[in-house]
């Protein structure tokens, strides 16, 4: 117990870290997985949800509603037009929609800081989760531990949605054979208009729930796109399992590896990035290739 | 019903097919035939909207599809079962149903049509498309294309590496359509097959459409035709 006990709190920080990154995270995968779409403003829409919620917050729970609702549809928005910006560009050609969303997510980070600040801002939990809770004699934020709850059950309700609804359907559909979902009908304009929009609603999520923990600030957006990047290398494209899982490993690396080797955790991130694309590079390049 | 003409088709730049003229009457069954690479998959990948044609016209009842888009062009009615069949590896037999019939108003096709037409079907509806034998894949290529409510069926190779049985089973299904009245272009690499289902079959070379005969004549005598594949096959 005494050689567990130290690392409890960073092990538990590791999941809420890992959760944040799966619903950021899943966000990437929609898009790229079934829209074909490589979205590196992605950070910039957790941004957007994160300094609505540091501006809104006020320790009330209806101050946190508040700011969910107004981060959500403001990153739901973003998603929604940056699918049509990328409208012209084909299906396969990365290269275009990355330089496109790249300079959308630079212009986007320079808004933001014009419109908050360049400094990281505080963001206020409500005030009954705003204490720490006693958990095996350590003292842990209460406001994570509600966190790890709300977050765990938006992965179920992820997984749900993808597995027993119409649109979950489409989805599944479309990651296999997006031209046989065309030949059924289905507009791919439609098809990625949907996938980007609730895209952005899952970054926007993430970054209003996830403010105190990833906070809002002028590196937040590359933060968190490059975390979710690693993420999505890691778990694939195929389901939300696998980018659950590679979510907490990343969280844990983060946390319980800084406490258990701290010179080595910098490193580890990318080495387990490396180590996955060298077994399994195959199946990476044919998801990368247009289809 | 299908009126090509002055069809010419390729990828990047390269032209496959070249000049390609071909007229489908309704309720017929026209097949294509041709060695591997004449441009049988891209004819019909052109027709289905998957490949945009460099130029041509594409008539489906009278309305050009050609250069539309592929979603524009099923709702016109043009049902596709590809080469390869490609289903959809992690939906079930019930969600690609329900997926391909999704919002059409009075459908012709139901899925319980469809399934009449193919039992085998609804023994396996809770599978999912790579859980699936290459026939029942085959059927669900089928059953997908035939609920999106086609005037005009494009088969693509439907009977490629699948068992005897279970090929004359797929050419039986089809045969039945056709005298229901549906039009089809079905895509054959061998002749004799070619000759007991169509009405009128055409040789595709070198993506030009070196032939195009009634089939009652070729089954008569089948050497002209047979010797324009051999010479294909032998350039
Ligand atoms: N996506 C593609 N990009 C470039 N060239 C292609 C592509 N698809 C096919 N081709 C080329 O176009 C030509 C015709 O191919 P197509 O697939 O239409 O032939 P096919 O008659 O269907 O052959 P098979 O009997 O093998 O199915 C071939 O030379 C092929 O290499
Ligand atoms: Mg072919």
């Amino acid at each position: 117990m005494d050689r567990v006990d130290p690392y409890l709190i960073p092990a538990l920080d590791g999941v809420a870290y890992g959760l944040l990154l799966f619903v950021v995270a899943s966000g990437l995968v929609l898009s790229f997985g079934v829209a074909g779409i490589l979205n590196l403003a992605h950070g910039t829409l957790y941004a957007i949800g994160a300094y609505v919620a540091a501006t809104l917050s006020d320790g009330s729970w209806l101050a946190l509603l508040l700011a969910l609702a107004a981060g959500v549809g403001a990153a739901t928005a973003g998603g929604a037009a940056l699918s049509g910006m990328l409208a012209a560009v084909p299906r396969g050609d990365h290269l275009t929609q990355a330089l496109l969303t790249f300079g959308v997510a630079l212009a986007g980070g320079s808004l933001l800081v014009m419109a908050f600040g360049a400094e990281n801002l505080p963001v206020r939990v409500p005030a009954t989760v705003d204490r720490p809770v006693d958990l095996a004699g350590h003292a842990y934020a209460g406001y994570r531990l509600v966190f790890i709850v709300v977050a765990a059950a938006l992965a179920l309700a992820l997984h749900a949605v993808v597995n027993r609804t119409r649109a979950g359907m489409l989805v599944r559909a479309a990651v296999d054979d997006p031209d046989m979902v065309a030949c059924l009908g289905v507009s791919p304009a439609r098809v990625r208009l949907g996938v980007l929009a609730a895209s952005g609603a899952l970054a926007g999520t993430a970054g209003v729930l996830g403010a105190p923990i990833i906070g809002p600030g002028p590196s937040t957006a590359a933060t968190v796109l490059l975390l979710s990047l690693v993420v999505v290398v890691l778990g694939g494209l195929g389901s939300v399992g696998g980018t659950l899982l590679a979510a907490l490993a990343v969280g844990e690396i983060q946390t319980l590896g800084v406490a258990l080797a701290p010179t080595a955790a910098p490193f580890l991130l990318f080495a387990a990035m490396a180590a996955v694309l060298a077994a399994r590079s195959h199946g990476l390049i044919r998801r990368w290739s247009p289809a | 019903m299908l009126r090509i003409s002055g069809l010419n088709a390729g990828y990047g730049g390269g032209t496959v097919l070249h000049d390609v003229a071909l007229t489908v009457e309704a309720g017929r069954i026209q097949a294509i035939v041709g060695r591997n690479g004449a441009g049988k998959t891209t004819l019909v990948h052109a027709i289905a909207g998957l490949l945009r044609p460099y130029s041509g016209t594409i008539t489906v009842s009278d309305v050009d599809l050609a250069g539309k888009p592929a979603h524009r062009i099923a709702r016109t009615g043009v049902g596709l079962v590809p080469q390869g069949r490609r289903v959809f590896a992690s939906l079930t037999v019930a969600e690609h149903l329900r997926l391909a019939l999704a919002g059409r108003h009075n459908p012709m096709w139901t899925v319980g049509r469809v399934l009449d037409l193919m039992p085998r079907l609804a023994q396996r509806l809770g599978h999912r498309g790579n859980q699936l034998s290459g026939g029942e894949q085959q059927m669900l290529a089928l059953a997908r294309a035939l609920l999106t409510q086609p005037r005009l069926l494009l088969l693509d190779e439907p009977c490629e590496g699948l068992a005897g049985e279970v090929a004359s089973r797929v050419r039986e299904v089809i045969a039945g359509l056709a005298a229901g009245g549906m039009t089809v272009l079905i895509v054959e690499q061998q002749l004799h097959h070619a000759i007991q289902l169509a009405d009128r079959i055409a040789v595709l070379d070198y993506g030009r459409l070196i032939a195009d005969e009634p089939a009652d004549g070729v089954r008569a005598d089948p050497a002209p035709i047979e010797a324009l594949l051999s010479i294909a096959q032998r350039r």
